[in-house]
């Protein structure tokens, strides 16, 4: 029986290359993906390895450990002082301290038109003092002939206030070469520094994407508004000395000496810590490419069963003749289990070489690019390899064996009679049975639905598990519609479709016999199209669910501004906006109201005696209900020394109504507010904390912060564009931008836009092994229709005639998967929405155009993938078909 | 001109010096070893021989379901030997009927699009009279509607005949089309193919082994090893059986 096996295997070679490559697929994403996602994860953990390499310990101003009472945490900056009385500890070999913003902002860098070089959401610009320890710094100074200079040389540069070293990747994509000018703007001012020489980060030319310019202390401090203090102090040990040891030694003496609670943490801790971050970043990461991996192997799965259905019709007279001399039904089991196991073993292993061959290349693209990772080595974990192999023959060897015990199960009379017509078995327990899943899955959305805003989670859980149980009941009761559907929109729609792609056989007897075999086997058509349907379904979910993301942010900003005019970003801690620029946008003579909003972080008085820090507004409170959409009891206008707004939330989190009073304290003193209105939401969007108090407030008990956004309201009759050049010229250099309302709308649609691209390709993915599956069942579906379409070419059907209505079949069958997946993905995307209406997606909306696009790819893939099996019908022995033997 | 139309009367189908060979070297057989025979226009003609004499290849040669290796195949004045796939095809669709021994028929399709398949393949209008007069004779009008695996054997075949006469065709080719029927069924079947010939003037040419089917043809031609050996008019059962004992 063994070798039958390994005959039959290498007599079907190409049957065996198509049940093979969806296989190869499925486990070439699973193990690609768990590769890629490795290979960045340990290029990222080097990186941060040897940003630490070189330091024993760092010292940072104390970060308190998250807790569910502070909404913001800040870390605060290091006096200058500490570093000498670091530097005289025995333990200590080398101390430095360092101005950066590693910890928030981005420095804002124009150029000679004025427009900021770095676009806002891209990765930070970082401004850092030049190092002077050798013994502590990654970054090298890049010698003539482009050499790494020695550490000495690196440290030993001296920068004059009006230099900067630039890292080498980011100098050389943005111009920024030796002797070249770059701008630099401040909260006061723009400076112009001449680029002195390139950095490497060790062996990199650049540091992960990010934009690093190097300036002397005291124009670092000034820029970095660190004139007194440091980002953070990196300490080197003494030979001898652990990293533990000098950690207690640091720890020890500012404890004794200071009242300002610090951080020391050594190299080794801040490795793991920052290796933890990556990890939790690429968990995520990791898992969203395995569900998507998982998907694809549920659509591989139900190809294989169809590839193995054909394998075992192809053998049907061999199998009755086998058992007709004595096999039995077991022997005829195992032989297919064992051929499917050597199929499962070869494909998979293929498809964790494929991987890894995947993974390798997208690397290599992503080096290419501009996307600066660090030289690392390709990283196999285990799980690529064990994972890829196991699932990916035990897939196989599940979709075999149902193929495989009815072939054992068929008796040798039934197999060596010869018809193709299959009686549909009676589909009222099947209507029943998905009815029940049905009323199941519905009953656990609006169970979801009806769980508190509180508990996201859980809702989702349910609503999730609400949707897989729906997608069970399409599983369930497609073959049901496969009749109907086919027979109501098969003719008209796959009619225009074959249309389009060159075909004419929709209509006349060809397109009826095509519909009719369409639904000869529902069961069988509806497995076709389920693999189509599921990678449909899902990409229309997700492409559903960016497209509300894109209109929830649209209506967000339509509900939340009232303003014509919007200067500046939306996200505090971005471009600077001084209290100078403010006034001098306030008094322009076309605005009818206008504030520059200040986010400042203060402690916030629960009670008399408790506080938490909490991120505190302030704005010109004279107009604010011009400025903003909003809904409030109180007044929220003319707040002055004294008054406070706070949204909804808080009201019910602090049990404050209009009319309460608490207290705020900042650098400058503590004062207490009395409660003028409470606003339905944020000031800045729905849900949160917000508390609002005015500038003349915030400037008595906090030293004045830049504000992180303007609005201006215009006077009637102004146009919006006029205004923007008065603006533009008063925030000329600063690399603020100004923006009408509407253009902001449609940048950030612009932005979603570009994610969408992103989802195509994945819509391809799931195309192609969907395309497989349908190129199976057609050719499964023409084997047993052998005699049928002998028939047909002998009583005078012309080739082009049976090449078109086999296409139109496996157009009808793709479109059928194609309907129901984008009907089933936009249904479960609107549950999902709609689950979700608490976190902010407060729109649903569907791109009309990518639908159109989806249907038209997949009816084409239909219609390519139609095409081999097509010719093969051609290709029928009329003689052999009609004749009897 | 005055050629054609002769032979057009004279003859629907001819065959001249026709070989048909399977295999090559020694293992070569040949199928039909230089057939010239003439089909006469309006007759009912059954080709018999034993097993292998190559009675099914001629007729499936003549049909142009399969090609030959020398010689020339007319139907009416055409010599399908020297046309295209596609248009052999057409010829299939226009100008001949097919009733073979079993699977006659598109298991989708009900009886009355089964007999209508070759006319709806080609878009030709169908002549409702002549469709009516058809399924009229064969007795099916009341099994229109139902499809073939609703069907006896009996009335799947009278169905296949329907078909092959429903559209008007030069000649029908009959491949033991009553070897899958009990007796009763098969004379049925057998009367309607002889009632065509008689009053439509019909071509028909019969494959055979059974001497009571070869009965109902005007003319039978004798096939041995892949030659004519001999040929008899007007038979009937008994001159039929006779001859074959007397070939074999």
């Amino acid at each position: 029986m063994l070798k039958l096996t390994f005959k039959n295997i290498w007599a079907h070679k190409m049957r065996l290359v198509l049940s093979m490559l969806s296989i190869f697929l499925g486990v070439a994403f699973l193990s690609g993906t768990l590769v890629f996602t490795s290979t960045i994860k340990q290029s990222f953990n080097d990186l941060f390895t040897s940003v630490y390499k070189k330091t024993d310990a760092v010292v940072t101003g104390h970060v308190p450990k998250a807790s569910a009472f502070d909404d913001v945490q800040k870390v605060e900056n290091v006096p200058k002082t500490l570093v000498d009385v670091i530097g005289t500890l025995p333990s200590v070999r080398e101390v430095e301290g360092s101005n950066n913003n590693y910890n928030e902002g981005t420095l804002v860098v124009i150029d000679k038109e004025g427009n900021r070089v770095f676009p806002r959401q891209g990765p930070p610009t970082f401004a850092i003092s030049q190092p002077r320890s050798a013994l502590l710094t990654q970054w090298i100074l890049v010698g003539k002939d482009d050499e790494n200079l020695s550490a000495k040389e690196t440290v030993s540069v001296n920068l004059a206030d009006n230099e900067v070293l630039v890292d080498k990747a980011t100098a050389f994509a943005h111009d920024f070469k030796i002797g070249n000018t770059v701008k630099i703007v401040t909260d006061t001012d723009v400076r112009s520094f001449t680029v002195k020489g390139y950095m490497r980060f060790g062996t990199a030319d650049g540091f992960g994407g990010t934009a690093n310019f190097f300036f002397n202390d005291k124009q670092a401090g000034e820029i970095l508004k660190q004139t007194d203090s440091f980002a953070s102090i990196s300490v080197a040990a003494k030979p001898g000395v652990t990293q533990e040891e000098l950690k207690k030694d640091i720890d020890k003496t500012l404890k004794a000496g200071y009242a300002q609670k610090f951080d020391v943490k050594t190299g080794q801790e801040l490795i793991e810590e920052s290796q933890d971050i990556v990890d939790t970043i690429f968990t995520f990461f990791t898992w969203f490419l395995v569900i998507f991996a998982g998907i694809s192997f549920l659509v591989a799965l139900i190809i294989i069963i169809n590839s193995f259905a054909i394998i075992m019709t192809q053998r049907k007279r061999e199998y009755a003749l086998l058992r007709a001399i004595g096999a039995t039904g077991g022997q005829i089991l195992r032989s297919v289990m064992a051929e499917s196991l050597v199929v499962g073993v070869i494909a998979s292993a293929l498809g964790v070489a494929g991987g890894i061959g995947i993974a390798a290349g997208i690397k290599a693209i992503l080096k290419a690019t501009d996307f600066k990772l660090p030289a690392g080595e390709l990283v196999i974990p285990d799980n690529a390899i064990t994972l890829g192999i196991t699932i990916g023959t035990i897939a196989t060897l599940i979709s075999a064996f149902f193929p495989a015990l009815n072939a054992a199960r068929t008796s040798p009379i039934e197999a060596l009679r010869e018809s193709a017509y299959e009686k549909n078995k009676r589909m009222l327990t099947r209507i029943v049975f998905s009815f029940f899943i049905f009323l199941v899955s519905i009953a656990l959305i609006f169970t979801g639905y009806r769980i508190s805003n509180d508990e996201t989670a859980m809702r989702l859980i349910l609503v999730g598990s609400g949707i897989i149980t729906m997608l069970l009941f399409v599983v369930i009761a497609l073959p049901v519609v496969i009749r109907p559907f086919t027979k109501v929109v098969g003719s008209r729609i796959a009619g225009v479709f074959l249309f389009v792609f060159g075909g004419r056989r929709a209509f006349g007897i060809t397109g009826e016999i095509a519909r009719r075999n369409n639904y000869r086997n529902p069961r069988r058509s509806a497995k076709t199209s389920l693999a189509l349907m599921i990678g449909v379904a899902l990409v229309v979910i997700i492409s559903v669910i960016i497209t509300s993301i894109s209109a929830s942010f649209d209506s967000y900003l339509k509900q939340t501004y009232s303003a014509d005019i919007i200067i500046g970003g939306f996200d505090p801690g971005d471009t600077p906006l001084s209290q100078s620029r403010c006034d001098e946008i306030d008094s322009q003579l076309f605005n009818k109201a206008s504030s520059c909003l200040q986010a400042s972080v203060l402690d916030f008085y629960s009670t008399n005696t408790m506080s938490e820090k909490k991120q505190v507004f302030a704005v010109n409170s004279k107009n604010l209900d011009k400025l903003f959409t909003l809904k409030y009891e109180g007044k929220v206008n003319d707040l002055g020394e004294t008054g406070m707004v706070i949204s909804k939330d808080v009201a019910e989190k602090e049990n404050l109504k209009v009319g309460s009073s608490t207290s705020l304290s900042g650098t400058k003193g503590k004062q207490e507010f009395k409660i003028t209105g409470i606003l339905e939401d944020g000031i800045l969007g729905p849900g949160g904390d917000t508390i609002v108090i005015d500038s003349l407030a915030s400037n008595k008990i906090e030293a004045p912060q830049n504000a992180f956004l303007s609005l201006v309201v215009l006077k009637s009759g102004v146009e919006p564009k006029t205004a923007k050049v008065s603006f533009d010229k008063i925030l000329k250099n600063t690399g603020i931008e100004v923006n009408d309302l509407k253009t902001i709308r449609q940048q950030q649609q612009d932005s979603f836009n570009s994610v969408l691209i992103f989802v195509y390709g994945l819509l391809a993915l799931a195309i192609i092994i969907a395309s497989i599956g349908i190129l199976n069942t057609m050719s499964l579906s023409i084997l047993e229709r052998r005699r049928e379409l002998g028939l047909m070419r002998a009583v005078g059907t012309t080739k082009a005639q049976v090449r078109g209505f086999v296409r139109f079949e496996s157009i009808i069958l793709s479109v059928l998967g194609t309907a129901v997946g984008i009907v089933f993905g936009i249904g479960s995307g609107y549950i999902l929405i709609k689950s979700l209406k608490s976190e902010g997606f407060t729109s649903f909306s569907v791109n009309p155009v990518s639908m159109l696009v989806i249907v038209f790819i997949s009816a084409f893939i239909g219609s390519v993938a139609g095409a081999w099996p097509a010719w093969r019908a051609t290709k029928v022995d009329v003689l052999k078909a009609i004749t009897v033997e | 001109m005055e050629t054609q139309e002769k032979n057009q009367s004279q003859f629907a189908a001819k065959t001249v010096h026709v070989t048909k060979t399977y295999g090559s070297g020694e293992a070569q057989i040949d199928a039909l070893d230089d057939v010239s025979v003439e089909f006469n226009a309006g007759e009912f003609t059954a080709i018999m021989g034993p097993s292998g004499s190559g009675k099914s290849t001629l007729m499936h040669c003549i049909a142009g379901l399969d090609k030959v290796n020398g010689g020339e195949v007319w139907l009416g004045d055409t010599d399908i030997t020297r046309l295209s796939e596609k248009k052999l095809t057409l010829i299939r669709r226009e100008k001949i009927g097919f009733i073979f021994q079993a699977f006659n028929l598109l298991p989708t399709l009900n009886a009355k699009e089964n007999i209508e398949l070759p006319m709806s393949l080609s878009k030709k209008k169908i002549n409702k009279s002549w469709f009516d007069t058809v399924v009229q004779t064969v007795g099916l009008k009341d099994r229109l509607t139902h499809k073939p695996s609703e069907l006896s054997g009996g009335q799947q075949q009278r169905v296949a005949v329907a078909r092959a006469l429903a559209s008007e065709p030069e000649i029908i080719f009959a491949d033991e089309p009553t070897g899958n029927l009990d007796s009763k069924a098969g004379s049925e079947v057998l009367k309607f193919m002889r009632n065509a010939v008689n009053e439509h003037g019909q071509t028909i040419v019969m494959v055979t082994h059974d001497a009571y089917a070869a009965a109902y043809a005007d003319r039978i031609i004798f096939l041995s090893d892949g030659k004519i050996v001999d040929e008899m008019r007007e038979p009937t059962q008994a001159t039929v059986l006779e001859k074959l004992k007397s070939l074999s």
